[in-house]
Parts: C-alpha cells; sequence; structure tokens
C-alpha cells in the first residue's frame, strides 16, 4: 500500500514537471517576435527600427495634427518631452476617449516610409489615469519644454 | 451631518477589528474565559464591526443619493442631474468608494461566518478564522481610513459635482464590481479558514465542508462578475470585443483560474482526505491573487485601458498588505504543511486523479497568465518594459485548456478510488460521447450555414467538435445521474450542478470560438441612403437624428441615432437599427452605445462612431455568430455554482 502511494505521488509529481516544462517550452518559442517594446517618437527617430518590428509608441498627440478625409483613416502625430515628433497612421473606428493633446500608446510597425502604422490605440478610461510609461517619459512637462 | 456620523462608524470599526483579531488568536482564551465565552465575544465584535462598516457606507451611499459635495468623493464623482440609480452606483464607481465596499463585503462575510453554527467540533476553527478575517478587515480599514478615506471633506461645501465619466453609467457597470469584489472577498473566507487549518495542523473532511460552501459561492459570483465585466466591454465600449487580455481582466481571471481548482481539489479532501497540502496551498494562493487582483488595478504598476488614477501612497500600503499576507501566509504554510499526514491513496485512473490533472491544467494556465500579465514588470528590471499581448496568451494559455476541456467531460463518469466495470463499458461510453460531441458540432455548424455566410475553417470545425464534447459531456452527466436515481426529478442538487456548471462551459465555449474566429465585420463611411453588405446582411442607412438633454428625466446627455435599416434579400426592410452616440456636456465626453439585436444564432451589432469631415457617417457593422451563447453559457455556469452552493451548505457540520 505504502509503496504504491509512493508510486502514484510521483506519478503525480513528474506529470506537474512535465506540464511545468511545457508550458516554459510554449513561452520561449511563444515569445520572441511577440514582444512589444514601449518607445518615445524621440527614441524611435535615434533607432534604427526595422519596419515591421511590433512596438509599443506611447506620446502625447499634437494639437492640430489630427486629419481625417474619409473618417476611417486617420493621421495624427505623436510628441514626448524631448521634442521628437513621428506621424502615426490608423485605420477603424476612433476609440472615444481619443482627443488632441491627450496621451496615448499606439501599438503598431513602422511602415518604411516614415509613417507608423497602428493596428490599436490606448486611451483613458478614467479621466485621471496616465499610463505609467507616459508618465514616466512621453508626458509634455511645463518645467522641461524651455523652447 | 450623517457622513460625519458615517465616518465616526468607520474609525471606531478599526480598534474592534484589532480586539476581535487578538482575542481570536490568542493561544488560548484570555482572563480565565471559557472557550464558549471566548467565540460569544468574537462573534459579537464581528457582528458590531460588520454592522458600523454597514453604517458607513450607507451614510456614504445617501452622501451621493442627496448630493452632499461636502464630501470630496461625492463632490468629485457625483451630480445633481445624473438618474438616482447612477447616483447609487457612483458610490463604488470610484477609488475610495469602492474600497469601501471591499472592506462592506469583507466585514459581512464575518459577521455571516460568526452567525453560524456553535457546534463544539468547529468552534475553535471558527474562533481562529474569525481571528483571521478580522486581521484582514483591520489591514484594509486602515488602507481606507489612512489612504482612501472617503469621507475627506471639501470646505466650503461646492453646491454642484463633476458628474461621473459617462462610460461608467450603465447598468453592466453599476453591478460588475459588486459581484467581482463578492467574488474576491468571498474567498476571503476561504483564505480565513485555510489559515485555522494550518494553525491547528488539521485539515479533514469537516473542514472540507465548511469551506465549500464559501468557496463554491464566491467561484459563482466571481464568475458571474466576470461574464458582466466581458458583456459590459462587449456592448458599452463599442468595440465588440469581449475578452482582450487586458492586464485588469487577467488579474480577475487568475483568481477565477485557481479558484476553479480549489473547489474540485476540496471535493477531495471531503471524499477522502488526499490532497489536503495542496488544498490548502491554493486556498491561500487564491485569496493573494484575489488581493492582486482588486488593488494591482489601483497601484498603477500595469498599463490598462481599464485602470485608475493612482495615488503613490496607496500603492506603497498595498503592496505592504500584499507583501504581509504571502509572507506570514506562505511562512505558515511552509511550516505548518510538512506535519500534515497524507491521507488516503488512490489509483492513478479515478475520479481523484481527474481532479488532480484538472488542478495541474488550470494552475499551469494561471502560471502563464500570471506570467504574461506581469511582464513588463519583470523586465523592466532588466532594462526596458515589455509587454505581451494577445498571441502569447494564445499560444501559451490555450494549449493547457484542451486537455482540461477534453478530460473535464469524462471526469464526472470516473469512479472514486479506482476504476470499475469493464473495459467494453467504458470504450462505449467514450464512444456515445464522441457521436454526441460531432452530433452537436454539426447542428450548430449546419444552423448557421443556413442562416449566414460562415467563415469555416479545419480548427473552427475541431473547435466545434471540443465544445460540442464538453456540452455532450454535461448532458451525459445529467443522464447517468438521472440513471442511477432512476427519475430525472430525483437527481440530488450536486448532480444538477456539476451537469449545468459543465454544460454551461460547452455552450460558452461556442459563444468564444464563434466570436473570436467567426466574426464579420466592417468599418465603412455611409451618406443617407447608401448600402453595404456584411455577410449574409445587407444595410442601408436612412438617417441620423439628433435628441436634446433632458435633466428632468434624468437624460443628462445629447443623443445622435442613426437609423440604420436591415433589408432582406429583396431590398425590402426588415428592422431599424439604431446605434447611438451621446455627448455629454458636463465632462465634454462622448461614448458609443451600440445597437445589438439579439437572435438565436448570433448578434446583430452596430456602432455609430463619427461624423466624417466630407459629411458621411462612420458606423462599425457586424455579425457576432453565436456571442449570445457566451453569455448565455455563463448563466448556466452561475446557476450550477449556485445549486453547488446549496448542496454544499446542507452538508455544513454533517460528521
Amino acid at each position: 500500500m505504502k509503496s504504491s502511494r509512493v508510486r502514484s505521488r510521483l506519478i503525480w509529481v513528474s506529470l506537474g514537471a512535465a506540464l511545468a516544462a511545457g508550458a516554459v517550452l510554449l513561452i520561449v518559442f511563444a515569445l520572441p517576435g511577440q514582444l512589444n517594446a514601449f518607445r518615445t517618437p524621440t527614441q524611435l527617430q535615434a533607432m534604427d527600427i526595422p519596419p515591421g518590428k511590433s512596438l509599443r509608441l506611447g506620446g502625447q498627440i499634437v494639437p492640430g495634427s489630427y486629419t481625417t478625409a474619409d473618417g476611417i483613416t486617420h493621421t495624427f502625430t505623436l510628441t514626448d518631452k524631448d521634442g521628437g515628433v513621428q506621424v502615426v497612421d490608423y485605420q477603424g473606428a476612433l476609440p472615444d476617449l481619443f482627443r488632441e493633446g491627450q496621451g496615448i500608446i499606439a501599438t503598431g510597425v513602422l511602415d518604411g516610409s516614415g509613417g507608423f502604422a497602428a493596428k490599436t490605440l490606448l486611451t483613458k478610461h478614467d479621466e485621471a489615469y496616465v499610463p505609467r510609461e507616459l508618465r514616466d517619459h512621453a508626458e509634455q512637462k511645463q518645467d522641461t519644454s524651455g523652447q | 451631518m450623517m457622513s460625519e456620523w458615517a465616518h465616526l462608524a468607520l474609525v471606531f470599526a478599526l480598534p474592534l477589528a484589532f480586539m476581535q483579531a487578538v482575542i481570536a488568536l490568542l493561544p488560548a482564551a484570555p482572563m480565565g474565559w471559557s472557550d464558549a465565552f471566548r467565540q460569544s465575544v468574537v462573534r459579537a465584535v464581528s457582528l458590531i464591526t460588520a454592522a458600523l462598516v454597514s453604517l458607513a457606507f450607507l451614510g456614504l451611499v445617501l452622501a451621493f443619493v442627496t448630493g452632499d459635495f461636502s464630501v470630496k468623493t461625492t463632490f468629485e464623482h457625483s451630480h445633481t442631474a445624473k438618474p438616482l440609480l447612477y447616483k447609487i452606483s457612483g458610490t463604488w464607481g470610484n477609488h475610495e468608494g469602492s474600497i469601501l465596499l471591499w472592506v462592506l463585503i469583507l466585514a459581512v462575510f464575518g459577521g455571516l461566518l460568526a452567525l453560524r453554527g456553535t457546534e463544539g467540533q468547529t468552534r475553535d476553527l471558527r474562533v481562529r478564522a474569525l481571528g483571521v478575517q478580522a486581521l484582514i478587515t483591520l489591514a484594509f480599514l486602515a488602507f481606507t481610513l489612512f489612504t482612501s478615506n472617503p469621507f475627506e471633506r471639501v470646505l466650503p461645501a461646492p453646491l454642484e459635482g463633476r458628474g461621473l465619466n459617462p462610460l461608467l453609467q450603465d447598468i453592466g457597470l453599476a453591478l460588475h464590481p459588486p459581484l467581482l469584489y463578492f467574488g474576491y472577498v468571498g474567498f476571503s473566507i476561504t483564505f480565513a479558514l485555510t489559515v485555522a487549518a494550518l494553525l491547528r495542523g488539521e485539515a479533514d473532511h469537516i473542514w472540507a465542508r465548511m469551506v465549500r460552501p464559501w468557496a463554491m459561492l464566491a467561484w459563482t459570483t466571481l464568475t458571474a462578475g466576470i461574464a458582466l465585466g466581458s458583456w459590459w466591454a462587449y456592448y458599452e465600449l463599442g468595440w465588440g470585443g469581449f475578452w482582450a487580455w487586458d492586464p485588469v481582466e487577467n488579474l480577475s481571471f487568475l483568481p477565477w483560474l485557481t479558484g476553479t481548482a480549489f473547489i474540485h481539489s476540496l471535493m477531495v479532501v471531503e471524499k477522502s482526505g488526499a490532497l489536503r497540502v495542496w488544498t490548502l496551498f491554493l486556498g491561500v494562493v487564491t485569496f493573494v491573487l484575489a488581493i492582486l487582483g482588486t488593488f494591482v488595478v489601483r497601484s498603477g504598476l500595469l498599463t490598462s485601458v481599464h485602470a485608475f488614477a493612482v495615488d503613490p501612497a496607496r500603492g506603497a500600503f498595498i503592496l505592504l498588505i500584499l507583501g504581509l499576507s504571502v509572507i506570514v501566509a506562505f511562512g505558515l504554510f511552509a511550516w505548518r504543511a510538512p506535519q500534515f499526514k497524507p491521507g488516503s491513496g488512490f489509483a492513478p485512473v479515478s475520479r481523484e486523479g481527474a481532479l488532480v490533472l484538472n488542478n495541474l491544467f488550470l494552475s499551469t494556465g494561471a502560471g502563464v497568465v500570471l506570467l504574461g500579465t506581469f511582464f513588463p514588470l519583470i523586465t523592466e528590471a532588466f532594462g526596458q518594459p515589455l509587454t505581451v499581448g494577445k498571441p502569447y496568451f494564445d499560444a501559451t494559455f490555450l494549449p493547457f485548456m484542451v486537455p482540461l476541456l477534453l478530460l473535464m467531460a469524462i471526469g464526472p463518469f470516473v469512479p472514486w478510488q479506482r476504476l470499475r466495470g469493464s473495459t467494453g463499458d467504458r470504450v462505449r461510453g467514450l464512444i456515445t460521447l464522441l457521436v454526441v460531441a460531432m452530433a452537436l458540432a454539426t447542428i450548430v455548424i449546419v444552423m448557421l450555414l443556413w442562416q449566414s455566410k460562415p467563415r469555416l475553417s479545419l480548427t473552427v470545425g475541431l473547435a466545434m467538435i471540443l465544445a460540442g464534447w464538453l456540452l455532450g459531456g454535461g448532458l451525459l452527466t445529467f443522464v447517468q445521474r438521472a440513471r442511477a436515481v432512476r427519475s430525472p426529478f430525483k437527481v440530488a442538487l450536486s448532480g444538477w450542478a456539476v451537469s449545468l456548471a459543465h454544460a454551461g462551459l460547452g455552450i460558452a465555449v461556442f459563444g468564444l470560438i464563434a466570436g473570436s474566429a467567426m466574426v464579420q465585420e466592417r468599418t465603412v463611411n455611409l451618406k443617407p441612403g447608401d448600402s453595404v453588405d456584411v455577410g449574409h446582411l445587407t444595410f442601408r442607412l436612412d438617417g441620423v437624428r439628433e435628441t436634446q438633454a433632458d435633466p428632468s428625466i434624468g437624460r443628462n446627455y445629447i443623443s445622435a441615432f442613426a437609423d440604420v435599416a436591415l433589408l432582406t434579400g429583396q431590398g425590402a426592410t426588415k428592422a431599424i437599427l439604431s446605434p447611438e452616440r451621446r455627448f455629454y456636456p458636463v465632462r465634454q465626453d462622448s461614448t458609443t452605445e451600440a445597437d445589438i439585436r439579439v437572435t438565436w444564432l448570433g448578434d446583430i451589432f452596430l456602432a455609430f462612431n463619427t461624423q466624417a469631415p466630407d459629411g458621411g457617417f462612420i458606423l462599425t457593422l457586424s455579425w457576432r455568430p453565436l456571442i449570445p451563447w457566451l453569455y448565455f453559457g455563463c448563466i448556466l455556469m452561475v446557476l450550477g455554482g449556485l445549486l453547488g452552493s446549496i448542496a454544499a451548505w446542507r452538508r455544513v457540520g454533517r460528521a
């Protein structure tokens, strides 16, 4: 009896270990290519990022930069506290809380001709909420603008 | 004035909770009290605390209803032009109020645990559990009073409040947080009972019976809360998504996964006394994840669409509570767990074995979701934050769910302890299940083909068979239970519970598959008179009309409706749908109110986005097959959970 209990415990423990190993394998294979780094427009200009690599671009929508012809294809410019700018293109319906002057995070890829093609736009839910990355890097601050 | 009393009640609850914790957790009854007297004192204090916190919460609700804008929370989050229902729900539609709601549920659950049962056998367990519950209440009361006091004043009192985020003026969102919190906090009781068991060094079937109704109830409300949140995101956020693997969604899903494992492993403890240490571990982990779920959302650590504004002091306090509960609970666990004697054994192929597999798959799934959710924080420690999205979760989580669902349909048929009966019977059973699964999947696909032009693929077909397998498993479970008692009317509540919950998940999985792989959607620019095809549907924009705000009936927004005709093949109008766009002048915000036509086979989902510079109107038109099944399935799961709670409740205290 005792030995059968030890044996069955061994079965379960090794099964658990196998599942954990499977999880690690899946993660190792799934991760590359799916990681989205956070970049500000300034960082994007300074770096040489190949077109088609997915990343998250955070910044403030430059007031007056938003244009659309048909209401489906949207273009606007994002900026950050260091003054970098990046033109963003987005197709589809805009989120309700999309507004000029506001900080947003766009997930997408560089299109190879200087533009950023956004797949999703993250705007804010709560008026006072600022995504952490934006708070740290990208929000325009009064005292640093100095132009 | 009322607010002052409410504030005072909350302040008084703090020392009471402290007293309760000390008296209940002392190794022996203090000052020569008898054990029975100590229990009476702890129960009385517990009830008084619950009453005081209820009073405080009621005071805050009244401040919202009467528009007492001298209370800062009310001033910032309410407005006289708001309908009564949303004035009330506004109480918990903000940080301070929602934390008070959390404390309220915590204290009331503590009171309920105190109310029931004085049996000698479980007296010590109950007292210890009430002590642990008092410690948790104490921590969160302190959090409320010191960092998130809902009764802070603004002087002089403003005449008008600043309104509520219009997105939050919604019935789904009025109910979603309370249900979610009931779920989270319900796991505080199971945590308290788990820690009490660790303190006493004993977790037998009586303990398991005591924990089960709470665990089932917490699981049921958490399921309802998550489903309601998903439903709200589906119809209110205007993009028809029901699950996006957003950090906040994941954080509510984690305690659900471990909680599901917990309610299943408790059965094994009750039945055979095996898996005790593992079950205690789950009891601790689930509540820790529930705290994580409530508070990481509010700590600002993770970036999410659903996140709220952040105060650094709060984040630090939360981390302190979380850190303390993790260290104390796991420390206790590491110290006590080796002293538990192993329970009786079971063969690998048995109900116990099936439940262990359920636990292994669920915990591994929870592990990869946890890692993905916190990946930005982990990678930030090594440089810059990297986030992972839907592809990661699909690739790492789903592989563990497929075998789980496959086994889930069979589990309830496997006998306890060891296999009995002939191999022939088992093979026949499996073939029956497979035939039922394929028949159900075929029926669903044929119905879709008959009604619409669905996007089908081999993967979708196989996934449909998996859903049918699950639904068939639930149905056959019921048939088997009915056969055992020779009448479908004599099936025990627990038999109904397992059949409903499992079949419900099967129906929900049908909805999940169709809702993620078969949606047909177009965003178009239409002028009145234009028509457009989406899948098998033809729409024509008839016109756009506006209505003004009317505060006298509680409408504090201006609406624009797009009237869209759904046409038959012959071009006749079958129905008019009117998606709406609302503009709230007080906050200068707009919201999209989708118009959804629910049918048995799917939703026709229309959203009115905006007006383009060329004068056209932007509309998102979509056909979302089987989405109602997702929510219907969730309702069945909740129903199953409720029946399971009642069944478990009846067994409490039986030897």
